[in-house]
């Protein structure tokens, strides 16, 4: 038995405070190892892998259709881009143009779904750095889009839009009129959260300067979506590579990609926000250029061998699905790279070298479905003591530690 | 000196505003069902049914079982008809689509609450 003496040998010189990696109806549950000193953390450890739902090999055993109900059930936020995406896959694989009016409206389901996904993830970082009244009135907007989504689609969530050669509803008269409504009280509302995220000092003095990312190294780890956008890295595959009525967007010219040169949480907020503003006039502009036509074609389902890979920005960047068909109804080999996968690599640099009270919002920033994220453990090395402590308690010591240890605003 | 934020004329607006919740078990009004809403399945059309078994076949969780027609039901072609093991049901709408011949609806019916899973299986 060791004596205290001895005991003191052992104790590791830095705290470790491991996040996760359980965490009960998260998609993709993540470990992050912080190593603390005092209040900085000077290392963090990223792992993921915790989660294997089997998704990829149950897809081998369904047929294209099935799969598609299956992949919108990846994720319940993304869930028109797994939906979209899938399709355009096995369309790529049989070589099967759509009718230009079904890429409007696959376009439609997606940037409306990238609304609500951006005001959502908003919501989040208002009640990550504790502004809640922010967090509340944020998603009480989200409800007008999700209206227009259930409008659309019939299902707030998961929409099932897509089919294998076009889309599954088409947009009626009146329903364009409703959706337009829609959309002018959406611009409206996310002006004032863009001002309200630029100029309220209860959420900028929290975010600015915060979970550095420099452009260099969100090129070198692989960073997409609004991260690598709010670090000045111009990836955007609606723009790079534009597929479905995309093409025609950038055609236009009226559209630009969102960037930010701050590298910080606070570019993030603020190509997010931005994006939301640009996804509405992208919606308005998508209806009121609809072309007329059918909304379907009809495809074999038994799909030729090729072997396609899609990609779609989703709202959290850049989605991938490669496909192998083989001649029969079902996929040979699917393969999905989730946009958050990719942002896990820059995330150890973010949070090495802040302080342990904005780990939360930096977490947070890549936007990855962290609501579940919610057990940490607390190693103190002074006391011997292991703690274990949701999310929540976490956050309420991180925004108590910034109401004592006050930042004066730059 | 104190800067005021950003959000406090919206909060003082607020204040004089109704609920953005609605006390739902209570009321529906204003839960802004749409027309189209994806939900409870039903038989609706069984005279056009002809028991060819398609929804069965695109099911894509396995909800819908193909039973022989029972001595209330209408007798179909092949003499089976499709019932809803609604416990299953992701309501996705593709049995209704992959209907040759109108024969199944999702209805606007959304409160889908049971006591068992016996009172699940939709005839």
């Amino acid at each position: 038995m060791t004596t205290p003496d001895e005991r003191r040998v052992v104790v590791p010189p830095r705290v470790s405070i491991p996040i996760g990696p359980q965490h009960p109806a998260l998609k993709e549950p993540g470990m992050f190892r912080l190593t603390v000193e005092g209040e900085r953390i000077v290392d963090a450890e990223v792992n993921i892998g915790y989660n294997h739902r089997g998704i990829e090999k149950l897809a081998e055993s369904k047929t294209h259709l099935q799969n598609l109900y299956l992949m919108e059930r990846i994720c319940g936020i993304c869930s028109a881009t797994h939906n979209g995406n899938y399709a355009q896959a096995v369309e790529f694989a049989a070589e099967v143009e759509i009718p230009e009016r079904a890429k409007f409206i696959r376009t439609l389901t997606w940037e409306l779904e990238r609304i609500h996904s951006h005001i959502l993830w908003l919501g989040v970082a208002f009640h990550e750095v504790g502004f809640d009244t922010a967090f509340m009135y944020s998603w009480r907007d989200r409800e007008v889009v999700m209206d227009m989504l259930e409008d659309l689609s019939g299902n707030r969530v998961n929409y099932g839009m897509n089919t294998i050669g076009g889309v599954r509803r088409d947009v009626s008269d009146e329903l364009r009129l409703r959706l337009l409504k829609g959309l002018d009280k959406l611009e409206e509302r996310m002006e004032y959260y863009r001002d309200v995220a630029i100029y309220e000092k209860t959420f900028w003095d929290r975010v600015a300067g915060v979970g550095l990312l420099e452009t260099g190294v969100a090129k070198r780890t692989g960073a997409v979506g609004p991260t690598a956008r709010g670090s000045n890295v111009p990836v955007d595959v609606r723009f790079n590579d534009p597929t479905q009525a995309y093409a025609h967007i950038r055609d236009s010219g009226e559209f630009e990609m969102v960037l930010s040169d701050r590298c910080d949480v606070a570019g993030r907020s603020i190509v997010r926000v931005t994006e939301t503003i640009e996804s509405v006039r992208m919606c308005r502009w998508l209806l009121n250029n609809m072309p007329d036509g059918p909304i379907r074609e009809r495809v074999r389902p038994r799909i030729q061998p090729n072997e396609v890979l899609a990609r779609y920005e989703a709202p959290r960047g850049e989605c991938i699905h490669y496909l192998v068909t083989n001649g029969t109804q079902s996929p040979e080999r699917i393969k999905i790279r989730a946009p958050t996968h990719a942002n896990w690599v820059s995330m150890a640099h973010c949070l090495r070298g802040g302080y342990i009270a904005d780990a939360p919002i930096v977490l947070a920033a890549i936007d990855p479905c962290f609501s579940c994220t919610d057990r940490v453990v607390i190693v103190d090395a002074d006391e011997h003591t292991l703690e274990l402590v949701p999310l929540d308690v976490l956050r309420v010591r991180a925004n108590r530690w910034y109401k004592e240890n006050n930042r004066s605003s730059d | 000196m104190v800067r005021l934020g950003k959000m406090e004329g919206e909060l003082i607006r607020s204040i004089s505003k109704r609920p953005a919740t609605v006390i739902y078990p209570f009321t529906k009004d204003g839960l802004n069902i749409p027309p189209g809403l994806r939900a409870r399945w039903s038989y609706a059309n069984p005279d056009m049914c002809t028991g060819c078994k398609i929804c069965e076949r695109v099911c894509p969780s396995g909800a819908i079982e193909m039973v022989e027609c029972g001595p209330d039901d209408v007798r179909t072609k092949t003499g089976f008809r499709p019932i809803c093991h609604f416990d299953r049901c992701i309501l996705c709408g593709q049995c209704v689509e992959s209907c040759p011949r109108d024969v199944l609806r999702l209805t606007d019916s959304f409160e889908m609450a049971f006591l068992s899973r016996e009172d699940m299986v939709l005839r």
